[in-house]
């Protein structure tokens, strides 16, 4: 069944119709899967940095989205609805991580920058891996709002309707942001 | 360096080759694997309030029922002020100079805030001491 989708992405309002329906469910949600995997599963591995962590977690978002899908009332983009879900999980992630190890965001924070040095899958520039360990420097939320303005290029109602976060506060958190890593390159040239 | 420069916009992270092809088909497999509705488990936040709940209620109904059965004993203070009242103060002295020591009476005084002029250099006999203290002060610790 499942092969036999085309791999054309299908509107959201078509999956989301098509899940309703039993016999279509498990195609509806591949479709799902294939349309939005990527930016998911970027959207995660930018904030937990190992790849095995990111996939985990990927994995484990779209099971939840399987699981509450039928409890969607479209009042957000499903897109939003989604982001807002893996959002919680990498932050469930990184608290559970502080919590087992009885270490302030710091540490958690400098234990991944260290990361980024020992990955064989972490392959860029020197500028690149440079700014991955300013995003380090910064709390949790700030890194969020940082990766989707700048890499995402997301427009700030989306990342507001995302977080929960007020539009003027984004501003003000991704000023500070690009600010901080700034600073951290001027101090760390 | 400013971060406007388009070349910093890409990240340094990798991917396994063919994962994005594979990872719809794992995800499948996840989703069958697991039920696809909640089911009642020990994470469950509503189960661990449940838990907490019974335990305090538990505990609230054991320690009703301990106190009910274990009343406390309450001391009738009237009816020990009204048997003391009938004692006189030279009866009390008596007492007082057979089963105590000075020491004893001494503590007493200092419990009663009127050991400031007395110390035991100053006091010669149980008698002097007794002198020292208002007697109605002392009728509770007797």
């Amino acid at each position: 069944m499942i092969a036999m989708i085309n791999t054309i992405a299908l509107e959201d309002s078509v999956i989301l119709s098509q899940f309703k329906n039993e016999a279509t469910k498990r195609a509806a949600f591949h479709q799902l899967v294939q349309k939005y995997q990527e930016r998911v599963y970027w959207h995660i591995r930018k904030m937990v940095i190992v790849h095995d962590d990111a996939d985990d977690l990927t994995q484990e978002v779209f099971v939840i989205i399987w699981n509450k899908l039928h409890t969607f009332q479209g009042d957000s983009q499903l897109f939003t609805w989604i982001y807002r879900i893996a959002t919680n999980e990498c932050l469930n992630f990184l608290n559970k991580k502080k919590r087992k190890f009885f270490l302030p965001i710091h540490d958690v924070n400098k234990e991944l920058a260290e990361k980024i040095d020992e990955n064989s899958d972490i392959e860029g520039d020197e500028i690149q891996i440079k700014l991955q360990k300013a995003l380090l420097t910064l709390p949790e939320k700030q890194r969020l709002v940082f990766n989707m303005k700048y890499f995402e290029e997301m427009e700030y109602q989306e990342i507001s309707d995302i977080l929960g976060t007020s539009v003027g506060a984004l501003k003000a958190s991704y000023h500070h942001a690009v600010k901080k890593i700034e600073d951290y390159f001027k101090e760390n040239d | 360096m400013m971060l406007d420069s388009s070349t910093s916009k890409k990240h340094p992270y990798k991917v396994p080759e063919k994962y994005f092809e594979e990872l719809p088909m794992r995800v499948m497999k996840q989703v069958e694997k697991k039920p696809s509705k909640s089911i009642f488990y020990f994470d469950n936040v509503w189960f661990r309030i449940g838990v907490v709940s019974f335990a305090v209620c538990t505990l609230l109904v054991l320690g009703i029922q301990f106190f009910k059965s274990n009343p406390s004993p309450t001391p009738d203070y009237t009816h020990a002020e009204m048997l003391l009242s009938q004692v006189s103060k030279e009866e009390i002295k008596a007492y007082l100079f057979s089963e105590s020591d000075n020491i004893e009476l001494v503590e007493l005084a200092e419990e009663k805030n009127i050991s400031v002029e007395l110390s035991m250099e100053d006091i010669n006999s149980d008698e002097e001491l007794l002198e020292e203290i208002d007697l109605s002060e002392i009728e509770d610790y007797l």
